[in-house]
């Protein structure tokens, strides 16, 4: 009760609503020579791709809070690798916590000096870290060069020792802290400046399965995993370009999440990129698990009702959209990609769309589009009609309802309502249960609650039909998120329809419209591709032949236009005449 | 300043729609009491006396670019007179509005919900309108860009649906009722096309070259479209019916018959109309929000749209019933709308040319001849 | 006010909307739709109003209605009451039916003769007024009461509604002895001076002598009412219904016999088609002289006698020309009929006279119906014979 008393104050009281993003759109000024810029840039300015002063200094704040918070014991390395260690071991609760190794190595190239290798057992590949760090450091007895000082044994430890992965140096106590605890191996060489954090990571991941929600026919069935170095191969496979770049970034203070953001340079805007930074870097959060969890928080809106961030498990997917000019974000933990900027028509298409004949990818649209409207009024059209509007059913249709609605004690109203929410129980519990029982758990509760409430007259058969044809309509609805939505704004939909018939049918569509056509990603109106229509590029509801689609989409600003050449079924034009007569 | 926010097709979609509002309350039936079966000419003869009065609005938007009316006013006629000149548009729009919204709902109550209170549903299209015009002007154009072809095809189905029933000898006798009722005392009854006034609210929104453009592609299509509505509708309902028929547009959609099965399909109608409906007072709750603000100088919005929606729906309810409802109308709005809509702007003209008044870049026709 | 109490109003006016809203709801289950009204003259002044409701659990069938005792209920359930106008009667039908009386579903108007023959002028308020009614209601006259009518049950068909429906759009469509009216005709008809009103008539049926008289009713759509300014002065059979129809212009199809040419005591029938009528007016002189030229496609459909052949190239154009002027004479009848018995023009020529008009009130000074006796009419018709059957035949059988 005083959670919706708090959400009701604040739609009264404006200083508790969120703080209204600044005005951000991807329209950007046009040239000052006043003619629009529609032609084809051959020049594509490199320099202003990188953050803003703004982000960096957001970044560097929010690693030097890090710092703080990591290593209470401010400071810089000392020449003593023993105080080092000692303050490693505090800084790691070494005595609370298990899974630290310390291990101590003596090198026999330089006897004396010792070497610490410190790291968290679990995180790291054990082989790895034997055969590759531990046996090299004990094994090799030459090592070439004075080595008079701790710096010059560091980098030929470095530079000859290390077999494999990437190795850095750093100088800050908390940088080593967080590479240990992200499953680096950290070398400590007496004497040397500086620490080495070798990276040996490994831990046990899912394979590369096939996407679960996001399943097609015709189309690769590979969906990427929970873990970010797989994720970025899956990508990478399909987009061999050098210009494709994967920003790295870490978020959330106490779960240092690895984040990386995706784009194409020389494609993207450089507004929506810096726009995608600027909101990550204000995300001051102690742990993220989830990409929606984020995409809360960089959200345009996040009190309306639309997904604005597209989360794809399918790397296809989300390469197709880096090729639009749009910007990826993927996080380290998440099977789920968020794709920047997201209009309502991408929730409605899957990638076979574009795999199959056009005619039928238009098809499948339309039928997903029919999904999504039934889904949304059919029972509330039922009861308005049923109980409102009896003058507009055929006669026939009528005797029909009325027939079936004599036998049941409940009025229109509270049947549709009850079997409904019924049939809402029954998907969230199929859910929870194992996939197996799961499965049957719907079928059964389905078919056997309906036809046995039928039998024993409590509902209609009529209803039955309604209601089924709801929960199909839902399930084509191909983007989880939009799918919550529809649901929920169906029994919106159901209450005004029961107190005003079709008249509060119409005030809630025209209240979804106006909230619809009132979102904005990232710039991009939410319901930017149903008008005005783009020419060249016949792709909306209705799906024009591939050959075709020659223009980028232009909803994320992209910097060339063309993607493809504007004949591009070149081999279909006969050679021309003068070949003939040389 | 002049820097396009709005879609203007979006823009035009809405000026349409507002104008066009009036065929779907009792508004044609009016005309037609009077007129007879020449409803449609007499709004076709009074269209062009629109144009002339869109003249003097027009050549005053473009002389002040970039600024809305009631700044316009503000700025040629000083800040009392302009002020007080600004209070009148709202008032009128506020008037108009709520007449308009009890049209509609009388209407709708009449034909379709008889029990349900007319408060009631009058909160509704006002609670949606509000809600539209709080979220702003560009989204109300962009809706509407969205929502008027679909709109336009439900009154395509309609008119095929009633194929069979057109016929063009229902409007004949061509001067309708008689001469003199048609030229003369039908004239006051017609719509003067006023609320192209709205326009003077969205012209800070619209680029400054295209106002003028815009705004008489939306009067001629809002014109054109009354002409054909009461055409369409004149060759389906005889005079003796078109003169008495309180909701005609209902009426017409209930005899739609196709086939045995494609029969009563009025719902589709309910949506058209309530779309309509709130479009309509969206916009004009835009407007007078955007003139009070523009008028005391502030950037609020918010708190006068919900005040104007008030105000509205007050004046809704003055009537106590569908006569002095009826009667209302025609003694205040369509007798004396055209005075606000076209003569103040005018006087505002005159006074600007008379003191030398104009706006940054403003054209007179001293520099446009220059 | 502070932020929490103004949540705490929103809400409580949230729950009073749901609670005490819903003011129009009507289940369907609880109402009574009146699918056909009989409108008769009563006592006096009063009227005889016959509602017919028809019963969803037998018209619907299935699991629910049919089987044993439920088989013999009656699909509809007809009652009487009277009462000064239409609305107090049906005031009277509340008090005794259990369910809301709704007129929203009423599909078919049956009028009584002898109503019709005292004015409609009276009762048309109520159908016009009345947000339940719409304009596409069918009328019918019924031969006798409207009651009587209303008392048959269809056999084929379970629902009584659908079946008179359904009978008047095929008795129009498949064989123009009885027009299609529906309320918006009516009043077409009724208030623009343009022509006078018809209805199609109903009765029930009788067999034809001779024959045995089933036990169960059934009604019968034959012929034509005629009104003059709202009172019914007439009627018409049902072959001069067939030519009243195609003189309107508004025929689908109907069958016509001629004799064979050698032989006048055997027939052929063919199926006409209404293709296209034309009408020409002129004005000069004292009185409007009105050209209908109706055209018509024909089929053959049998004959009795295959000499000579219909085949025959030679011969198609004399027997177009018999068709025609035999489809002719019929007309020049009926117009006769309609000018001289009743002086109804319900052939519309009206509607084509009054474009001639420059404004109403000078159309309402020239009282066509009053003129229309005087009127000058011709009618031409034109037979064009398209198709002769699958079997052909060019020449004399040997």
């Amino acid at each position: 009760m005083r959670q919706l008393f708090d959400f009701l104050n604040q739609l009264f009281d404006p200083r508790k609503r969120p703080a209204q993003p600044q005005q951000f759109s991807l329209q950007q000024p046009p040239p000052p020579g006043g003619k629009p810029d529609v032609t084809v840039s051959t020049e594509l300015p490199t320099a202003d791709l990188t953050p803003t002063r703004e982000v960096q200094m957001r970044a560097a704040a929010a690693e030097r809070h890090i710092d703080q918070l990591l290593n209470p014991l401010q400071g810089d390395l000392t020449d003593d690798v023993e105080i080092t260690v000692e303050r490693l071991r505090a800084a790691l609760h070494h005595r609370e916590t298990s899974g630290l190794v310390i291990r101590k190595l003596v090198l026999p190239a330089s006897p004396g000096r010792r070497v610490y290798a410190v790291f968290v057992d679990g995180l790291v590949d054990s082989q790895s870290v034997e055969l590759a760090i531990i046996e090299p450091l004990m094994t090799q007895t030459r090592l070439q060069g004075s080595l008079r000082t701790g710096l010059e044994l560091l980098r030929q430890v470095d530079e000859t020792l290390m077999p494999g992965r990437q190795v850095e140096h750093v100088h800050s106590l908390g940088l080593v802290i967080s590479g240990i605890v992200s499953g680096m191996c950290a070398l400590l060489v007496e004497t040397a400046p500086g620490i080495l954090l070798v990276e040996v990571r490994k831990w046990p991941m899912r394979a590369v399965e096939r996407p679960l929600n996001e399943g097609v026919l015709r189309g690769p069935q590979e969906g990427f995993t929970e873990v970010l170095k797989i994720n970025t191969t899956l990508i990478r496979r399909r987009l061999m370009t050098p210009d494709l770049i994967f920003e790295p970034g870490k978020i959330g203070r106490r779960s240092r999440t690895d984040i990386a953001v995706v784009y194409l340079k020389g494609l993207v805007s450089p507004a929506l990129l810096e726009e995608v930074r600027r909101r990550i870097a204000h995300v001051d959060t102690d742990l993220l698990l989830e990409t929606g969890q984020l995409e809360q928080l960089i959200e345009d809106s996040p009190q309306g009702l639309f997904p604005t961030l597209q989360a794809t498990e399918r790397p296809d997917r989300t390469a197709a959209a880096l090729a639009e000019g749009r910007v990826a974000i993927l996080m380290e933990g998440s099977p789920l990609a968020l794709i920047v900027p997201a209009v309502l028509t991408d929730f409605l298409r899957i990638p076979e769309d574009y795999y199959v004949k056009w005619p039928f990818g238009t098809f499948l649209r339309i039928v997903r589009t029919l999904g999504l409207v039934i889904t949304l009024l059919l029972p509330a059209l039922y009861i308005a009609i049923a109980d409102y509007h009896h003058e507009m059913i055929p006669p026939a249709l009528l005797t029909a309802i009325a027939a079936s609605r004599e036998q049941v004690p409940f009025p229109a109203t509270l049947e549709v309502l009850m079997m409904e929410v019924a049939f809402e129980v029954i998907r969230e519990g199929a859910i929870r249960v194992p996939s197996q029982l799961g499965q049957t758990i719907g079928i059964v509760g389905a078919l056997i609650l309906g036809q046995a409430a039928v039998e024993a007259s409590i509902i209609s058969p009529i209803l039955i039909i309604i209601v089924a044809t709801t929960a199909l309509g839902s399930f084509t609805i191909p983007d989880y998120s939009l799918n919550l939505v529809i649901r929920v704004s169906r029994f919106v939909m159901i209450f005004l329809g029961a107190t005003l018939g079709l008249y509060g049918v119409a005030i809630g569509l025209f209240a979804f419209s106006v909230h619809a056509v009132s979102l904005k990603s990232f710039g991009v109106p939410y319901l930017a591709p149903m008008g005005p229509p783009q020419p060249g590029n016949p792709d909306n509801m209705l799906r024009g032949p591939t050959f075709l689609l020659d223009k980028r989409p232009t909803l994320a600003r992209p910097r060339d236009k063309q993607r493809q050449a504007e004949k591009v079924m070149g081999w279909r034009v006969p050679p021309s005449n003068n070949e003939e007569e040389t | 300043m002049g820097k396009q926010i709005m879609d203007r097709t979006g823009a035009v979609c809405l000026l349409v729609t507002i104008l066009v509002a009036k065929m779907f309350t009792p508004q044609p039936r009016m005309v037609a009491e009077q007129a007879g079966s020449a409803a449609w000419l007499v709004v076709l003869l009074t269209g062009p006396l629109s144009l002339l009065g869109y003249w003097g609005l027009s050549a005053l938007l473009v002389r002040f670019p970039g600024l809305s009316i009631a700044q316009i006013s503000l700025k040629a006629l000083g800040r009392v007179a302009g002020a007080v000149v600004g209070i009148l548009y709202a008032a009128y729009f506020i008037w108009m509005g709520g007449v308009m919204l009890r049209e509609f709902v009388a209407g709708f109550r009449v034909a379709v919900l008889p029990s349900t209170p007319v408060s009631v549903l009058a909160m509704g299209i006002l609670v949606i309108g509000l809600y539209a015009a709080v979220k702003g002007p560009e989204v109300q154009a962009r809706l509407a860009a969205y929502l008027i072809p679909g709109m336009a095809v439900l009154l395509a189905i309609t008119v095929v649906g009633v194929w069979r029933l057109l016929d063009w000898r229902q409007l004949t006798p061509v001067f309708g009722y008689s001469l003199r009722n048609t030229l003369l005392l039908s004239f006051p009854l017609t719509s003067k096309h006023s609320e192209i006034l709205v326009l003077g609210v969205l012209a800070p929104l619209l680029p400054t070259a295209s106002v003028r453009r815009l705004g008489l592609s939306a009067l001629l299509a809002g014109y054109v479209g009354q002409v054909l509505f009461l055409l369409f509708l004149g060759s389906v309902f005889p005079f003796p019916a078109m003169s008495r028929l309180f909701y005609p547009m209902l009426e017409l959609t209930r005899m739609i018959e196709v086939s045995e099965f494609i029969q009563r399909i009025e719902a589709l109608f309910i949506f058209l109309w309530f779309f309509v409906a709130a479009f309509a007072m969206a916009t004009l709750i835009t407007t007078i929000a955007s003139i009070i603000r523009d008028v005391t100088e502030t950037t609020l919005f918010n708190p006068f749209a919900l005040s104007a929606s008030l105000l509205m729906f007050t004046i809704a309810f003055i009537p106590f019933n569908q006569v002095e409802l009826m009667w209302l109308d025609w003694l205040t709005l369509r007798t004396w709308g055209w005075a606000f809509s076209f003569g103040l702007p005018i006087l505002t003209l005159a006074v600007a040319v008379l003191r030398g008044k104009r706006g940054e870049n403003g054209e007179t026709p001293e520099t446009r001849a220059g | 006010m502070p932020a929490s109490s103004r949540a705490l109003w929103m809400l409580l006016l949230f729950c009073a909307f749901l609670l005490a809203g819903c003011w129009d709801r009507k289940a369907v289950e609880d109402v009574g739709f009146v699918t056909v009204l009989g409108i008769d003259q009563g006592e006096g002044e009063a009227l005889r109003i016959t509602v017919q409701i028809g019963n969803p659990r037998v018209i619907a069938g299935g699991r629910q209605g049919g089987g044993g005792a439920e088989g013999q209920q009656a699909p509809a359930m007809v009652h009487t009451v009277t009462g000064e106008t239409l609305s107090l009667a049906l005031r009277d039908l509340e008090t005794f039916t259990n369910r809301r009386i709704s007129l929203v579903q009423t599909r078919v108007i049956i009028l009584g003769r002898r109503l019709m023959e005292s004015g409609i002028q009276k009762h048309l308020g109520m159908l016009v007024r009345s947000r339940e009614f719409r304009r596409n209601i069918q009328i019918m006259v019924s031969d006798g009461s409207a009651e009587q009518v209303m008392t048959t049950r269809p056999t084929l068909e379970r629902d009584p509604a659908v079946f008179l429906e359904d009978l008047s759009r095929r008795a129009f469509e498949r064989t123009a002895r009885a027009p299609r009216i529906t309320l918006h005709d009516f009043l077409l008809a009724y208030e623009t001076l343009g022509e006078e009103v018809i209805a199609p008539i109903i009765r029930p049926f009788t067999v034809a002598p001779g024959l045995e008289q089933r036990p169960e009713q059934q009604s019968q759509l034959s012929g034509t009412a005629l009104f003059r300014r709202g009172t019914m002065v007439g009627e018409l059979s049902e072959t001069e219904t067939e030519t009243l129809l195609m003189l309107r212009g508004k025929t689908e199809t109907f069958v016509e016999t001629v004799p064979v040419p050698t032989d006048p005591g055997l027939k052929s029938a063919y199926r006409l088609t209404g293709a296209g009528r034309k009408i020409r007016l002129d004005v000069s002189g004292p009185q409007p002289r009105f050209t209908i030229e109706v055209t018509l496609e024909a089929e053959a459909l049998e004959t009795e006698s295959e000499s000579p052949a219909l085949g025959d190239p030679a011969l198609i154009r004399d027997r177009e020309a018999r068709l025609a002027r035999n489809l002719t004479d019929k007309a020049n009848q009926l117009v006769g009929k309609l000018q001289t018995e009743c002086s109804c023009d319900a052939l519309g020529l009206g509607h084509y006279l009054r474009p001639r008009f420059l404004d109403w009130t000078s159309w309402e000074k020239y009282q066509w119906p009053d003129r229309f006796a005087n009127a000058k009419v011709q009618v031409t018709v034109r037979v064009i014979i398209r198709r002769v059957g699958m079997t052909f035949q060019s020449q004399k059988a040997r």
